[in-house]
């Protein structure tokens, strides 16, 4: 099987998923309590209103004609207008969305660069120090609740040292930066808007530090595991009896496999980068999908909630198509088989 | 000897293999330190809920307004909150509504995910299938982003936030339970139950479950400290409990607006979280090892 075949085969394992997830996000829309018909047009409205608004809306028509008119609106990108500010929905996401995909981009990138070594040399030095060390951050790590360590992190270092900005992306002084993706620290760089890349480098450190203490934790964990299980093999054993110098065996030899393991976990843990990442936005005012989802959820602003709902399980599952991939690069028996 | 005595007597000496397993265990978790700095820490918690009323020096919910925000001391050992209430009382009955979390979760949770896990493992099938493809999809949510929309559709309160998260973990428990019903199926004492004509519930109760029963408790103890962290998050953002409750992450949530003077609020309720999140994730770490065959014995 070559590559062409083993994507797109995998692209082909998601459309069932992901029709499932719009069935059931259709379903949950119409257990809500309350007639979205009279939500859109307001309590003070008329019957004769809600009944119009109803028959427009096609709130009359058969379940399973109201599912395939959503799946038919969902397919020509339509997601529905808001309730709480009456704009397309798609427009909102769009516009929420590079604050999210930063603050996780940033994260994971500290989590990959810090995991990495750290998981190396915690299974190289096995019950060393360092070891102990981490094993005490990573358990503490799982189980710290985020929204209240980015509650801390807040306390310290904005409130009383004063070394950090509090939320937001940006200071309200600055402009942010001219450009078209959204990102602010690319699209300062770009303008070459050194203030505002300050601003809003500054205003990330939180946030960030936030969101990839406890995927670190795992990560790190997950990395040693692995880390030991290949150093145990037989190969390992023979490079070192073949006199090759301790720094090739790991990282030419050992690392290679332990990182197909870990490129999987790092790929099934996202739903936590996730999940994190609506709590650590809650908390900073990140302008974002997940605050964006934590507002609507409590304006019961359901097409919204759908919206962003299904848009974070696309993001979700796909990259875990991406782990998928990658997995199939590093391991060619994957591949092949 | 009356009747029986003997087959009784063949029964004990000859105990099941997985009561023997069973008893083996417990002698390990008791020589594992970990396992039993976990096992103390969820007995204090236990302690602490039943004897809340005892141990807590104030109510928990009764107001006084002319002690609201005071910082902690000799009279409010953690302090008072905005309505004047001890929370220290607070977060001690607090202890009560988390384990009515972890419990509630991981029965609801794990009873339906194992039933649902073990029938489509046995049957195997299209049914078998269908099954696991619902659990696939429910998988295809981010946990949290799952539990919110459900919480969010039930309406705020706590025991629909504790449905969602219930609903959520399903998927987790049938799927590692399909994972052992495939290979315990084809077992020679499960063949013989059926050639019996054993019915398939009565197989699936009496060789399947066992069998899974300890990779179960394993991700049960997790799940409790997962189910405490969940609700609190839920809490917080406002779809789990509602005030007045002694709910820790509710409180927390109230903390935040007074956080800049007033550190106290947030920062107990957190931090009693934590702990209880550290005790249930030890203990399952150090079942876990203590359970993987690779390492026993």
């Amino acid at each position: 099987m070559n590559m062409v075949t083993f994507v797109s085969r995998r692209l082909v394992a998601m459309v069932p998923v992901l029709l499932g997830v719009t069935i059931l996000t259709f379903l949950l829309s119409h257990v809500i309590p309350g007639d979205p018909a009279r939500l859109l047009v307001g309590q003070k409205a008329s019957d004769e209103v809600v009944k119009r608004m109803r028959e427009e809306l096609g709130l009359n028509d058969p379940l399973h004609i109201q599912y395939w008119n959503y799946l038919k609106q969902l397919l020509r990108g339509d997601l529905g207008t808001s309730i709480r500010n009456r704009r397309p929905v798609v427009q909102d996401l769009a516009e929420r969305f590079p604050a999210s995909f930063e603050l996780t981009f940033v994260s994971l990138f500290i989590c990959v660069i810090i995991a990495i070594p750290l998981g190396i040399l915690t299974a190289v030095r096995r019950n060393h120090v360092v070891d102990h060390v981490t094993r005490v951050l990573a358990l503490l790590g799982v189980s710290t609740p985020v929204f209240w360590w980015g509650l801390l992190l807040l306390l310290i270092f904005y409130f009383r040292l004063g070394w950090l900005p509090g939320p937001g992306r940006i200071d309200l002084a600055v402009p942010p930066p001219a450009g078209r993706t959204g990102l602010y620290i690319l699209d300062s760089l770009l303008s070459r808007d050194w203030r505002a890349l300050g601003s809003s480098l500054r205003h990330l450190v939180l946030p960030a530090f936030c969101l990839s203490y406890v995927y670190l934790a795992i990560m790190t964990r997950m990395i040693r595991s692995s880390m030991l299980d290949v150093l145990n093999l037989d190969y390992i054993r023979t490079a070192r009896a073949n006199g090759l110098p301790e720094r090739a065996i790991i990282f030419r030899h050992a690392l290679r496999n332990a990182l197909v393991p870990t490129v999987t976990i790092v790929g099934l843990s996202f739903g936590e980068l996730i999940g994190g990442a609506i709590l650590t936005e809650t908390i900073f005012a990140w302008p974002g999908l997940g605050s964006y989802m934590v507002d609507s959820v409590l304006f019961l602003d359901f097409p919204a909630i759908m919206g962003c709902t299904i848009l974070v399980c696309l993001i979700y599952m796909t990259a875990n198509l991406v782990v998928d991939i990658a997995y199939g690069f590093l391991d060619p028996r994957i591949r092949w088989g | 000897m009356c009747p029986g005595a003997a087959e009784r007597s063949y029964g004990l000496r000859e105990m099941s293999p997985w009561m023997k397993d069973f008893l083996f265990t417990i002698r390990l978790v008791y020589r594992n330190p970990l396992a039993m700095a976990g096992i103390v820490i969820i007995t204090c918690l236990v302690l602490v809920a039943v004897f809340a009323p005892l141990l807590a020096p104030y109510s928990p919910i009764d107001i006084s307004l002319d002690e609201r925000l005071s910082p902690p001391s000799a009279s409010h050992l953690l302090g008072t909150d905005e309505m004047g209430r001890d929370i220290l009382s607070r977060v001690i009955y607090g202890a009560r509504i988390s384990i009515r979390i972890a419990v509630t979760v991981v029965t609801i949770g794990g009873a339906v995910g194992s039933i649902l896990g073990a029938t489509a493992g046995y049957l195997r099938g299209r049914m078998g299938s269908i099954i696991m493809r619902v659990m696939d999809m429910i998988l295809a949510f981010p946990a949290l982003v799952l539990c919110m929309v459900l919480a969010a559709a039930l309406g705020p309160s706590l025991n629909n936030a504790l449905l969602a998260i219930a609903f959520v973990q399903i998927p987790k428990y049938a799927r590692l339970v399909h994972g052992q019903a495939l290979s315990l199926r084809e077992k020679h004492y499960v063949l013989a139950a059926r050639s019996m004509a054993a019915s398939t519930p009565w197989i699936i109760w009496h060789h399947i479950f066992p069998g899974c029963l300890s990779s179960v408790l394993v991700l049960a103890t997790m799940g409790m400290g997962e189910a405490i962290l969940l609700a609190a998050s839920l809490s917080f953002i406002g779809l789990g409990a509602q005030p007045p409750e002694p709910e820790w992450g509710a409180m927390v949530a109230m903390g935040r607006q007074y956080l800049m003077d007033h550190w106290w609020l947030a920062t107990f309720p957190g931090l009693a979280i934590l702990v209880v999140a550290v005790g249930f994730n030890i203990l399952g770490d150090a079942l876990r090892d203590i359970l993987d065959p690779r390492l026993r014995r």
